[in-house]
């Protein structure tokens, strides 16, 4: 087996966009918290959940969340790495507004805040979030097969809201950015014009046994550009993963990988990648 | 204590691990109707004959839509960048692409569906295709630059012929599909001209946008629902199909109708990451120190919308060299089917909630002011938008409406521009 290691750095575009968000002081000492947040199986619920409580000086315990519903409101997608941003900004706004009202005794009281103007008129800078991403590949010079022995991804995505779901994304982020690297592609038949490769049987992505040692890491950051100093690290996990794994496997192979992803025949027979190419531009 | 910052394990993972999380095509729904797509298996003609007659006999069938019958959507309906021709199903005898859906066949159960779906007999008149993509494509254009201008700092060809040391690469990478757990499906009703939809999407709020834009009613009457969503990655950031064709099988057979796509309708149907190449030449100082970036890459561009694929941007905003050019060419290629969502580093600039949007460099400010409306681009401010704290469509859309005659949808009639 060749081993090799390689690292890739990079950065991704952060920011945040206009949402709408409900706040109501319930007579139970509950609020309600409403948002057209869309939960796409990141945790977005329950950072938001610990983002309401935060903004109120309540427990987490006191917060009912609605996300998921276009009646409760204008609100960003979960999209571009901007939706945690965008919601808990709102949030935020709501929760301020809504503990101006708390010393009048009624229940329930509602705020509901739209952050659109605060956000047209923010100043424009760069804001990104940056990681470091490290691989350590084994490449079988007999078969060209690769395989990832570790990854490592050290990430500054400001402050981070909930680091179990945090990592648990990020983590995700680099297994898409390894299946991107190894194993990834849509097969056009030239002829047809169809897709060749459409279900799970001919489209490769990464199960477990291809993911043995994965592990992410936060360094402390606060961006500034946030209320809260907060980033979305949506797609910063798989920014930068391919890279490494393709420095690697130059590392291991003394062979440079320029097109993904990187699959036995490639590495076998890297003199040939030029027509490589040329099938890749029928696919 | 602050809960922020705290490792919380998430709030509805014993319902999803005990499988009691009902996604879109999990709700239990009475009387429920189940549509079933056909796809086209060309990649580019025209539809000559759907023949229903086989399938409209067999067992369960309610109907089958397609161009011939099905609603009528709005034409200018779209996203970010103005009209979406994906979102125009069942419009006319057009095939686009490869996997496109042309008919829907709606029937008491899936498997139903399915067979009658099995026994459509569908002909077709097919036209050369190109899925071929590379840089230097006859069909090839410059990219949109919606989200900001190239970058064209220094002397690129100067700072180049200067370096010690120059590398001149070519980079590829392919088509990629998003794979979310989830298949895309929805489960729609009507009620009182109001629509409802469980829909598995990754915003709701924008997906009753769009809907009420393509059935030109109020986004109030458009109620979209996505409690539980299995994964996205941007291939569910559109209204996608599935939502689509049921909104108009429900309302045609007043009955709620689900669609649950398969796997391969997934692929075939729904949007994907489209194939890029890339060519980057860089010049160094001995020491290591850039000079030069110059970062030229195409991607393959659905034909029935305005995407952007952003890959230069790193090249803009990481590195501090003295030159930087950067290149972005667009493909149209019948391989690319639907556009992803594609998201601008700063607020949208014609989106429906904010309406500035500036460039990547601080030195260099570009301002671009558009009517809320997306399909009438302004170099002014629209008075309307501006006051409006909402500041999305509806209140511009009254504005418009007020010439076109069709108040409060939205959607501004044609010739009405010149109110904004």
């Amino acid at each position: 087996m060749l081993i090799g290691s390689g690292m890739a750095t990079t950065s991704f575009s952060a920011g945040v966009f206009p949402s709408s968000a409900s706040i109501t002081a319930e007579k139970d000492e509950t609020f309600t918290v409403s948002i057209g947040a869309s939960d796409i199986g990141t945790g977005a619920r329950t950072a938001l959940t610990a983002v309401a409580a935060d903004a109120l000086g309540v427990g987490t315990e006191q917060i009912r969340i609605r996300i998921g519903d276009s009646d409760l409101g204008m609100a960003w997608g979960a999209g571009g790495s901007r939706g945690t941003t965008s919601w808990s900004f709102a949030i935020l706004e709501a929760a301020k507004k809504l503990r101006e009202n708390l010393g009048d005794s009624v229940r329930p009281v509602t705020a509901t805040v739209d952050t659109t103007t605060m956000i047209n008129f923010q100043p424009d800078r760069e804001r990104q979030t940056y990681s470091a991403v490290f691989a350590e590949v084994a490449v079988d010079p007999a078969t060209g097969e690769v395989r990832v022995r570790r990854l490592l991804g050290m990430f500054a995505v400001g402050r981070v809201i909930n680091p179990l779901l945090a990592r648990s994304q990020v983590i995700g982020g680099m297994i898409m950015g390894l299946s991107m690297a190894l194993h990834e592609e849509c097969l056009r038949d030239p002829r047809t014009g169809r897709q060749a490769n459409g279900d799970f049987a001919g489209y490769h992505f990464a199960a477990h046994a291809d993911v043995p040692d994965v592990e992410a890491d936060f360094v402390p950051d606060y961006e500034p550009q946030d209320p809260s100093g907060f980033n979305g690290l949506g797609e910063i996990g798989t920014a930068g993963t391919a890279a490494a794994i393709a420095n690697a496997v130059w590392h291991a192979t003394g062979t440079r990988q320029r097109i993904l992803p990187i699959r036995l025949d490639r590495v076998l027979e890297p003199a040939t990648a030029v027509d490589v190419a040329g099938e890749l531009r029928v696919a | 204590m602050s809960t922020v910052g705290a490792a919380r394990p998430r709030i509805e993972g014993r319902l999803k691990v005990a499988g009691a999380a009902r996604y879109a095509s999990d709700v239990p729904m009475p009387e429920l109707a189940h549509g079933w797509m056909v796809t086209a298996t060309i990649a580019k003609g025209r539809i000559r004959d759907i023949d229903a007659s086989t399938a409209l006999g067999l067992p369960g069938v309610l109907g089958v839509l397609d161009h011939r019958n099905a609603p009528r959507l709005n034409p200018r309906a779209g996203n970010y960048f103005g009209p979406d021709g994906s979102l125009q199903l069942l419009q006319d005898d057009v095939i686009p692409y490869a996997g496109r859906p042309i008919a829907l066949v709606v029937a008491e159960t899936p498997e139903q569906a399915r067979a009658a779906a099995a026994a459509l007999r569908v002909t077709c008149d097919a036209e050369p295709h190109d899925v071929d993509f590379h840089l230097a494509h006859p069909a090839a254009r410059p990219a949109s630059t919606a989200f900001g201008p190239e970058a064209d700092t220094g002397d690129v060809d100067a700072e180049l012929a200067a370096a010690a040391v120059v590398v001149d690469e070519r980079y590829s990478t392919p088509e990629e599909s998003h794979c979310a757990l989830e298949p895309h499906a929805a489960t729609v009703w009507w009620a009182d001209g109001h629509v409802y939809a469980v829909d598995s999407n990754q915003g709701a709020f924008s997906v009753s946008e769009v809907l009420s834009a393509l059935w030109s009613i109020d986004r109030e009457r458009v109620h979209i629902r996505a409690e539980h969503v299995g994964g996205g990655f941007g291939g569910k950031s559109a209204c996608g199909p599935q939502v689509i064709l049921a909104a108009m099988a429900a309302e045609r057979f007043g009955r709620p109708v689900r669609i649950a796509m398969t796997r391969a309708q997934v692929f075939e149907a729904t949007a994907s990451r489209p194939p890029t190449e890339q060519l980057v030449r860089l010049g160094a100082d001995a020491d290591g120190r850039l000079r030069a970036i110059h970062h030229r890459a195409a991607y393959a561009l659905s034909p029935l919308a305005e995407y952007i694929e952003w890959c230069t941007e790193q090249a803009k905003i990481l590195y501090a060299a003295p030159a930087i050019r950067t290149q972005l060419t667009a493909v149209p290629s019948t391989s690319c089917r639907r556009p992803r969502c594609a998201v601008p580093a700063r607020r949208p600039a014609r989106s429906p909630w904010s309406r500035r949007s500036t460039s990547w460099r601080s030195g260099w400010r570009w301002t671009r002011w558009s009517c809320a409306c997306a399909t009438s681009p302004r170099t002014r401010p629209c008075r309307d938008c501006r006051s409006a704290a909402a500041a999305w469509f509806p209140a511009c859309g009254r504005a418009h409406a007020e010439s076109a005659g069709r108040p409060g949808t939205g959607v501004p009639a044609r010739g009405a521009r010149a109110r904004c």
